[in-house]
């Protein structure tokens, strides 16, 4: 390997300007894993940052703030709910065992596993409110076949993965989301899922229009491209 | 530095469990940094107000998303920022279908420091920063990448010149920005 080459790809890749080929080539060369590269894409990122930085910085308009603020107190009841169907979950649970009940950690699992979901569902209508929702489904592929999954999405909002019928992964690994935009995955997110072999996760937006998604089997710590078995894919 | 990003980080946290409050601090800190870059790219005020709302209305849909091993809370909400500018300026650029000339007018407006009018205000305030030390022709690649969001191909075609200058360009400017920018935070 050309250390060279991949110095200079790090640096138009740290601007924004990597195309082609060579985007290939570094994106590749970046999930063999390189320290050299990733301090440099760092140390780049971060004098970026305190370049804008360096001159006192006027204030943006008042009403920017004014507008964002209206829009998360909207909101908020949505997402407040996820702290309040947990406690919920928790206090039915305390309120069992305080009455002499034996519960078993089954039953707090399944507890559990109701508050998430219902903070799912809620999550899920708010962004099927949203105008530009649309759906992305998922099919398994390769030994998963029989998995199923959808994604709810929203190109500035983000959106909602619901997977099923996907086996465990073995010990340290995990499945990785991917959001594919111009034929580039990018990294969307690790989960894992449960007993019956489904989950429901929360998906950020990509910072642009997403053209499908895959999911891959990955080191649980993610990784920044696909290295391991693609499980579920949407149709081309 | 560090005490603030890790302060940032905190209010993350804070806003991916829907803490109010905690949003209305992380935009106090980190609004007006935003609103630089995307004016540099958008060079309107009023689509780089619309822009802002919507980097930090994702942003705080996003906050559970942020991880902190791969950057700080700036250089996490910057990216946003440029991303969603650029964006931007793409469709801008399509609905008009002028792809280059805005980019080339702004550029060498800065570079040459002649007819500064009132559009090239933050340009002249880059120009008391960092990018002043840079040489001519590093700078001039590092502003067509980075606020003007043109591919590397595109730089090439624009100055007429062979990729892999433009790519050695690039690299040198980064490695002397990264100079600067450490010497005068570190």
């Amino acid at each position: 390997m050309n250390h060279e080459a991949m110095d200079l790809h790090a640096a138009a890749y740290a601007l924004g300007a990597l195309d082609g080929e060579d985007l290939r080539e570094f994106e590749r060369h970046r999930a063999a894993g390189c320290d050299r590269c990733e301090t440099f894409l760092r140390d780049s990122r971060e004098a970026l940052v305190s370049l804008e930085a360096s001159t006192p910085l006027p204030a943006p308009p008042p009403f920017v703030k004014t507008a964002l603020m209206r829009r998360v107190s909207r909101q908020t009841p949505r997402r407040a709910w996820l702290p309040w169907t947990m406690a919920t979950a928790a206090a039915m649970a305390v309120a069992a065992l305080g009455s002499g009940l034996y519960v078993s950690s089954r039953y707090e699992a399944r507890l559990e596993r109701l508050a998430r979901d219902a903070t799912a569902s809620a999550q899920l209508t708010a962004l099927l409110r949203e105008p530009g929702t649309r759906f992305v489904t998922l099919q398994g592929t390769g030994p998963a076949s029989q998995a199923h999954g959808r994604v709810v999405w929203h190109d500035v909002a983000g959106g909602q993965l619901v997977v099923t019928g996907l086996p465990r992964v073995p010990e340290g690994k995990a499945y990785e989301l991917w959001a594919i935009r111009s034929g580039t995955p990018r990294p969307a997110g690790v989960f894992h899922v449960d007993d019956a072999g489904g989950a429901a996760v929360g998906v950020a937006a990509a910072d642009g229009a997403v053209d499908g998604f895959a999911v891959s089997v990955e080191p649980a710590s993610g990784v920044l491209a696909p290295t391991g078995p693609i499980v579920l894919a949407s149709a081309p | 530095m560090l005490g603030m990003s890790e302060a940032s980080t905190d209010l993350i946290r804070r806003m991916a469990a829907g803490d109010q409050q905690a949003f209305s601090q992380f935009y106090d800190r980190h609004a007006a940094l935003a609103h630089r870059l995307i004016t540099r790219i958008l060079r309107d005020p009023d689509d780089a107000a619309d822009v802002l709302q919507e980097v930090f209305w994702s942003a705080w849909k996003a906050a559970d998303s942020y991880d902190a091993d791969r950057g700080t809370p700036e250089a996490w909400i910057i990216t946003r920022a440029r991303s969603r500018a650029l964006d931007r300026l793409r469709s801008v650029r399509r609905r008009s279908a002028t792809f280059v000339a805005p980019v080339d007018e702004g550029i060498v407006a800065t570079r040459s420091g002649a007819e500064q009018g009132p559009g090239q205000a933050v340009d002249r305030v880059a120009v008391e920063s960092g990018l002043e030390r840079l040489a001519a022709d590093e700078r001039e690649v590092l502003e067509l990448a980075y606020y003007a969001g043109l591919t590397q191909t595109e730089i090439a075609r624009q100055l007429q010149a062979p990729l892999g200058t433009v790519k050695t360009r690039m690299r040198r400017a980064l490695e002397r920005l990264q100079g600067i920018m450490g010497k005068r935070t570190g």
